[in-house]
């Protein structure tokens, strides 16, 4: 056996073979346990990353007028109060809300006619008509007819004319492009209103020394959001989300613990053969090696498909299931594609953490066999 | 006195793989089991092989960027809000909210702005520290 690493391995995988049962139990055991731990923590690292990326793309602020009873809408010339505080480059009226359809609550947006030209050509799409809809994935449409009914301080119906495409769910599941003036309808506006500013910045990192001073801007109370607030807001809700997810971890770390017990169980049990083959003039370096051997085998092999089972349950394309059971959505969750730049980290931080007890359980019971003497082995048995 | 009652048929191959054959207790492992490991070693090598290419080259595919079309819509509509959360919910819209959706569970609790209190009417009282 010295020297020769593959016939070490080819015995180890002979005595694995020995007990099947639980051979395959433990890897079992192992690869699940493995799943569930880096499917949670991958899964946090790449919604965190991917709200961040989205929202980076977004306004650095959003001013929204307020009174005694919340929101109240601004008019579209206000957008020059902000232009004149130093450091705002861009203020953009929006005109957008919540309203209902049949099935549920959709996000209604006006898309005037630079919008939709930032979406696309205007050969390909002309500017929305009074009337006319582009709906995310989400949003149920009338398939003969293409229509939908939005409710809100008055019912529209509109045609929906084009969807988006469903890698843009994260941002467009459920939002539907209106003309501005049917925007106003629903939501009880009146002409040249607009639900809030949104605004860029010269230096993204002065956003939050601007808020006094868009604050004194305007001649009425405003609520200034920056988006290190909407950052630290989604990644508060998630962390909550991910401390229920953690309590899965509890029985988590019990299973590993009756892993490595069944593990030390399973080679003390091996104590007459291990006689036999000191007897038969194995050293204790050969059985130490042995042992190592065989547990490398069962871990590292199911180790790796629970963490490929994790990174596939996460990552994988157009998969839904992170929205239907973690984010409240029923029928018609967001397809997530999510950035897959922290994947590294995690795997070995997970592998660590399931290899180094392991690795320890084993190693211990396995000095204990190779430093017992033969006759001790063989007397004492199973 | 061994009497044979209890040994197995001969030719029992199962009760030999499983060392009960002759009495003996010590478990007898025949030497093909080897020609298993090679197999065992090999269905390990194909699933440790398989994962590993798996990830990695998921992992190269992904590594340089890509046109984000989430983002470039993101950035095109001039949203604030990723749509993970379903819209009308609180959790959705952490700030204020122009909505025409009533977000309560029931329609029997009252609404979530009433409004100025009568109480806090400042014409109602000519000093917050003047009580009746």
């Amino acid at each position: 056996m010295k020297g020769n690493g593959y016939a070490r391995m080819l015995w180890a995988a002979r005595e694995l073979w020995v007990h099947p049962k639980t051979s395959l139990g433990m890897a079992l055991v192992l690869a699940l346990l493995t799943t569930m731990v880096a499917a949670g923590l991958l899964l946090s690292q790449a919604l965190t990353a991917t709200i961040s990326s989205l929202l980076d793309q977004g306004p650095d602020l959003v001013v929204r007028r307020v009174g005694p009873a919340g929101w109240q809408p601004m008019q579209e010339k206000d957008a020059a109060l902000a232009l004149a505080v130093p450091g705002i480059i861009e203020a953009r009226p929006r005109i957008w809300g919540t309203v209902g359809t049949r099935e549920k609550a959709v996000t209604v947006m006006a898309a005037d006619a630079a919008t939709i030209a930032r979406l696309m050509a205007p050969d390909v799409l002309p500017p929305l008509a009074p009337g006319q809809a582009i709906a995310g994935r989400g949003v149920s449409i009338e398939a003969s007819s293409a229509s939908l009914t939005l409710q809100g301080a008055t019912d529209l119906a509109v045609h929906v004319v084009r969807r988006f495409p469903s890698r843009s769910d994260m941002a467009t599941h459920e939002v539907v492009l209106l003309h501005p003036g049917d925007v106003r309808r629903l939501l009880g506006l009146a002409s040249n209103q607009a639900s809030d500013l949104a605004l860029h910045v010269f230096h993204p990192e002065e956003a939050e020394a601007l808020r006094p001073d868009l604050a004194r801007a305007f001649p009425w109370p405003v609520h200034v959001a920056t988006r290190q607030e909407t950052r630290k807001y989604y990644a508060a809700a998630f962390g909550r989300r991910g401390a229920l997810g953690s309590m899965l971890y509890l029985p988590a770390a019990l299973a590993l613990m009756l892993l490595v017990a069944v593990v030390v169980r399973q080679q003390i049990g091996d104590r007459r053969r291990m006689g036999l083959l000191k007897a038969l003039g194995w050293t204790s370096r050969d059985i130490l090696a042995l042992q190592m051997t065989k547990a490398s085998l069962v871990s590292l092999p199911a180790i790796a498909t629970g963490l490929a089972a994790a990174y596939g349950l996460v990552y994988a394309p157009s998969q839904s299931w992170i929205g239907r059971y973690l984010l409240g959505w029923q029928k018609t969750a967001p397809l997530l594609h999510l950035d897959v730049g922290y994947a590294a980290p995690v795997f070995l931080e997970v592998t660590g953490m399931l290899l180094v007890p392991f690795g320890a359980a084993v190693l211990w019971s396995s000095l204990r066999l190779a430093a017992a003497t033969p006759q001790d082995l063989l007397d004492r048995g199973n | 006195m061994t009497t044979g009652k209890n040994l197995p048929a001969k030719g029992d191959r199962r009760a030999e793989l499983r060392g009960d054959a002759g009495g003996d207790p010590t478990p007898h492992y025949p030497p093909d089991f080897l020609r298993f490991g090679s197999w065992l070693l090999v269905a390990i090598t194909a699933i440790l092989t398989a994962c590993i290419l798996t990830v990695v080259l998921d992992e190269v595919r992904t590594f340089t960027p890509k046109p984000d079309p989430a983002g470039m819509f993101y950035r095109a509509i001039g949203l604030s809000e990723p749509a993970l959360i379903p819209a009308g919910r609180h959790e959705r819209q952490p700030h204020f909210l122009p909505t025409a959706v009533d977000g309560r569970y029931l329609p029997l609790l009252p609404r979530e702005t009433p409004g100025g209190l009568p109480l806090l009417d400042a014409g109602q009282l000519s000093s917050p520290r003047e009580t009746p």
